[in-house]
This record gives structure tokens, sequence and C-alpha cells, in this order.
């Protein structure tokens, strides 16, 4: 009864847009087994946060066309309160077309709501920091108490499934604040980790086999790599900032190629980390080389999961 | 009765010359880029200023109230570049040469505007009379690529805009045989590509400037990809005769029209 009302609620939530994994509210949840907060960065969580994950939309179409119109305007007063209620009713339109455009790409979650639903927030999270190299020093903090003079982490997460179910993309906004509290904010962060594409006939079963092990799995990845980006750039900052110039990099968002114009920080193993033109940080499979570059030897073996070593100062 | 027959006539006449019957897609064919069929000359018309279009302001005072609210918009897409832009008749005529294709670049710019009228219509006949360039240039075959839009694109309803802004590319690349005036191979390009999250942070508009050099890229490949599709050239014997547009077999993000 409970887990069909659960079930029920997931497939409304997606209904209207996202499917949202809650701290400490789903099913699944483990008690926190995480590293207590002693020196390093904290990751700040509360009760109520959550990781939302959804269809990766298209709103290249979007846009309500251009019909013209005849205002009745039997005074300037008239024309005014006319143009006002059209641009009312346009704007109204225009949210509307956007929310059904990312409801229609979040059915691509339709068969993965069990799995979703039986990810545990905190468990997603340690299986992430457990995946973080030694030198990272990210530890979980309850609350302000446990801080001490360490840098505290604020994170927002993201996870969108590509509509050829291929690949996950995370977007990771991540507040950096120095000394403890969260009054201070030292440095905002905005990262894009997109997965490698799996190519599977029968991609749901990929993603959901052994109680959704693939989906947690990638998805705790994809935050452990944001992180690792996060860290090192925020680290980066004191020192001389990038002057490399921006070019259109073409990398891989499931089997669709795409392009960003962005600096490049650094190029191995198949995937690139680069810097788009908002500052954004975007960890993603490269489509093809940068020019130039032949990339690590190393990378030839398929399954070769690289520590980030970015050319960041 | 009879002046009444003859206005109608008239009006009719009239108005029947202001149509046109647009020109569908025509697809490339394997004859066309053999080597036996003769030598392809590959040329670009200039390239468009940078400018932001608002179609849908209509009025006198729609332009002028959208253009106000774009001002900021407009500025900065005059300091877009076009990159690689005028070298894309190098990669399609590189593309041509990789499936067998005896090509030569032309390094003028046509301005078709200047070409006469030629005097047949009919199905697949080019308006404009492009015959005397197979003397100037000494080619069987005219590629011509014809950008015709550059930029970011809004759609408004009279004073309303009805979208963001989004980066534009929009041209035309066709294949002209020049013994008959007739297109072998035609295809219209619209790429449209709006901002991945926020377009209005002025006034460097970096999402919508990311747009534009997407829909640069995207428009690029679109006049490259009938060409490297795998089903030209010698090692495509075997394959089907005609090829689907662009806008039906490439999984692109953005459509070509």
């Amino acid at each position: 009864m409970n887990s069909g009302l659960i079930r029920a609620a997931l497939i409304a939530s997606c209904c209207i847009g996202m499917v949202a994994v809650s701290a400490g509210e789903m099913p699944g949840a483990s008690p926190m087994p995480l590293a207590e907060c002693k020196s390093g960065y904290c990751l700040l969580h509360s009760k109520g946060e959550a990781l939302v994950y959804r269809g990766v939309a298209n709103f290249d179409e979007a846009g309500t066309g251009t019909t013209g119109l005849l205002y009745p305007a039997p005074n300037a007063v008239g024309l005014v309160a006319a143009v006002l209620t059209h641009g009312l009713l346009v704007g109204s339109a225009k949210q509307e077309q956007r929310k059904k455009i990312q409801a229609e790409a979040d059915k691509v979650l339709l068969p993965y709501l069990r799995a979703i639903g039986e990810i545990g927030y905190e468990q997603l999270w340690s299986l992430a920091i457990s995946r973080l190299p030694s030198d990272a020093k990210v530890r979980w903090a309850i609350d302000n108490s446990d801080l001490g003079s360490d840098s505290a982490i604020e994170s927002n997460l993201v996870i969108s499934m590509t509509q050829d179910q291929s690949s996950l993309v995370l977007d990771n906004t991540i507040v950096f604040r120095k000394g403890g509290g969260r009054e201070k904010r030292d440095h905002l962060s905005t990262v894009r980790v997109i997965s490698p594409a799996h190519i599977e006939a029968k991609p749901e079963d990929y993603w959901t086999k052994n109680s959704g092990e693939q989906l947690i799995s990638t998805s705790a990845d994809l935050i452990a790599d944001s992180l690792q980006v996060a860290i090192r750039d925020f680290e980066a900052l004191k020192s001389t900032p990038d002057n490399s110039p921006f070019k259109t990099i073409r990398y891989k968002e499931g089997e669709a190629e795409k392009f960003e114009r962005a600096q490049v920080l650094s190029d191995e193993c198949n995937r690139v980390l680069i810097r788009s033109l908002n500052g954004a940080l975007m960890l993603v499979p490269l489509a093809r080389r940068v020019s130039g570059d032949s990339g690590d030897a190393h990378c030839h073996q398929p399954d070769t999961k690289p520590h980030i070593t970015s050319s960041l100062p | 009765m009879k002046i009444r027959f003859a206005m109608l006539f008239i009006v009719t006449t009239l108005l029947g010359g202001c149509a046109s019957v647009p020109q569908h897609s025509v697809s490339l064919t394997n004859e066309v880029v053999s080597p036996k069929s003769g030598r392809i000359g590959v040329v670009m018309t200039a390239l468009p200023k940078m400018e932001t279009r608002l179609p849908g302001a209509d009025c006198l005072l729609c332009i002028a109230a959208a253009s106000l609210m774009n001002s900021s918009l407009i500025s900065h897409t005059k300091t877009l570049s076009y990159e690689d832009l005028p070298n894309l008749k190098v990669e399609v005529a590189d593309a041509l040469k990789g499936i067998g294709a005896d090509v030569v670049v032309i390094d003028d710019e046509i301005n078709i505007a200047n070409l006469k009228s030629f005097a047949k219509k009919g199905v697949n006949v080019a308006e404009k009379d492009f015959t005397p360039l197979q003397e100037k240039y000494n080619v069987d075959r005219l590629l011509v690529i014809n950008i015709t839009a550059l930029g970011f694109v809004r759609t408004y309803s009279a004073y309303v805009p009805t979208s963001d802004p989004k980066g534009q590319l929009q041209g035309l690349g066709y294949m002209i045989n020049l013994r008959n005036n007739t297109y072998d191979w035609y295809q219209p390009v619209s790429i449209v590509k709006s901002a991945a999250q926020n377009w209005d942070e002025p006034p460097k508009f970096p999402g919508l400037t990311n747009a534009y050099f997407q829909a640069l890229e995207l428009g690029k490949e679109s006049f490259i990809h009938p060409f490297t599709s795998g089903q030209f050239g010698p090692q495509a014997q075997q394959a089907p005769e005609k090829i689907s547009s662009l806008a039906e077999d490439a999984p692109r993000e953005s459509k070509t029209k």
C-alpha cells in the first residue's frame, strides 16, 4: 500500500516536471555512514534538500510564433492596456510551453521511477564521497557545529537522462563558504558532468538491474567528478586566471554531438574539462579530439577511469 | 458584364504575377558527384552582416519598440565573429574530393542578384541564369553556398516578444548543372539554437553567444554532411541511389528545413 502510494506520487511528480529524491525522506535512505567533518571541505546538507531527476529537454523550438494582432485601441490608454494584456497572455503561454516541453522530456524517466524512488539520498552521497581521491578531503557535516574553521560546501544537484537513455547529465551548483557558517559566500561554481554513452538494446535493463546499480553508481561517479572539479577550480582561484582562447568544442551528450564555446582546461582519456562562456565548468566526453592533441597513452584501456588532473593553475 | 470579366482577368493576372512556386529540396544522386560527370566548382556568396532579426514586429512603431527593447543585444550582435565560416567552401570541396569528385574552389564571391533571369521556367530550373559561369570558371556544375542570415532571431507578435532570442544561421546549398541551368541538389538550411539557460545576461550575453556558435557549427555541418554521409563515392557503389535530406537522416539537435 505504502509503496503504491509512493509510486503514484512519483508518477505524478514526473508528470509535473521532475522526480525528486529528498534527504531523509525516500525509502532506502540509510543512516549516514559518513566520516566526521574534522578537516578539509565540509559538505553541508540539511533535511529537505533534494536530488532532482529529469529528462534532457530541447527548447530550440520554444516560442509562440509571429501571429499579428490588431489591438482594439479607441485611445492611447486603450492601446497601452491592450499591449499589456497581450504581453501577459503571451508570457503565460511561453511559460506553459516550456513546462510542457520539460514534462514531455521527463517522460523518458517513466521506466526508471521505481529505481529512482529506491535511491537513498545519503547513501548516494556516501558512495560519491567514497569515490573521491583521498586528497580531496571532503567530509560530511550535519550542521554548522561540525564546521570549525573549515571551508563548507553546499551542493544542489540535478541529474538528467538523455532522450536516447544512454547517458546521465549532472548539473551541480556548488557554493563554497570559508570559515564555516552559511552566511558568507566565497565562491559559486556551476559544474556539468556528462557520463559516457552506454548504447544498449534495452537501456532500462542496463540502468535498473540489481536494484538500479548502474543508475546509482553512475550518479555517484558524476557527483564525485563534479566535486573534484569544483574544488580544484576553487583552490586555483588564487592563481593567475586562465587566458587561453575560447573555441568551439564538440562533445557527446548521449549519442548526440553537442557544441560549446569554451576554454579547454584539461583533455585526457576522451574526456575534456572546459570552461564555458558564462564560467561554468564542464567535464564532458569528447566527440572529436581537440586539434593538435592526440590524448594520453594510458587512455587506450577503455575502462580506465582517470583522476582529473586539470591544467588549472 | 464584359468589363467585369476584363477587370477580374487583369486582377487575377496581376496577383498571379506576385506568386512564385517555392523550390523544393532536391536530393543528391551518385551520378552528380561521380568524376565522370565533370568538374564541380564550389563558390560562396558574400556573408551577410550579423544582425538581430525581429520577425513579427511589423508595424513601424512595433519595430521601434522591439529595437529599443533589444538594443543591448543588437549592439552585442555586431561583435560576433564569422569564425572559420569563410573557409566553408574549402571544407565542402574537400568533402567532395573525398568521394572522388573533380572539384575546384572558386575564390570569387558570387553575387546572385547580378545574374540575369533565366528565360525558361520549370521544375528544378533555377530562376537566375548561371550558364555563363560554365565558361568563366571552366566547370560543368556549380555548387553554391549562400548564407542568408547570421546572428540572433527573436519572434514577435506586434509589440510583444513571443520567444526568447536564439542563435541563428540560415542559408541555401545548391548545385547547378550549367548545361541546362537545373538544380542537381537543393538544400535549404535553417538552424535555430536557444540558450541553454538564461539568455538575458548583458552586455556579453554568454548563453546566447554560445547558442550562436552552436548554430554556426551545426549550419556548417549541414552543408558538409550530404557529402560525408558515406552514401557517395567509390565505397558506396552499392548504396541506394538517392539519399534523403539532412533533415531526415542526420541525428542533429536542430532541424534543417
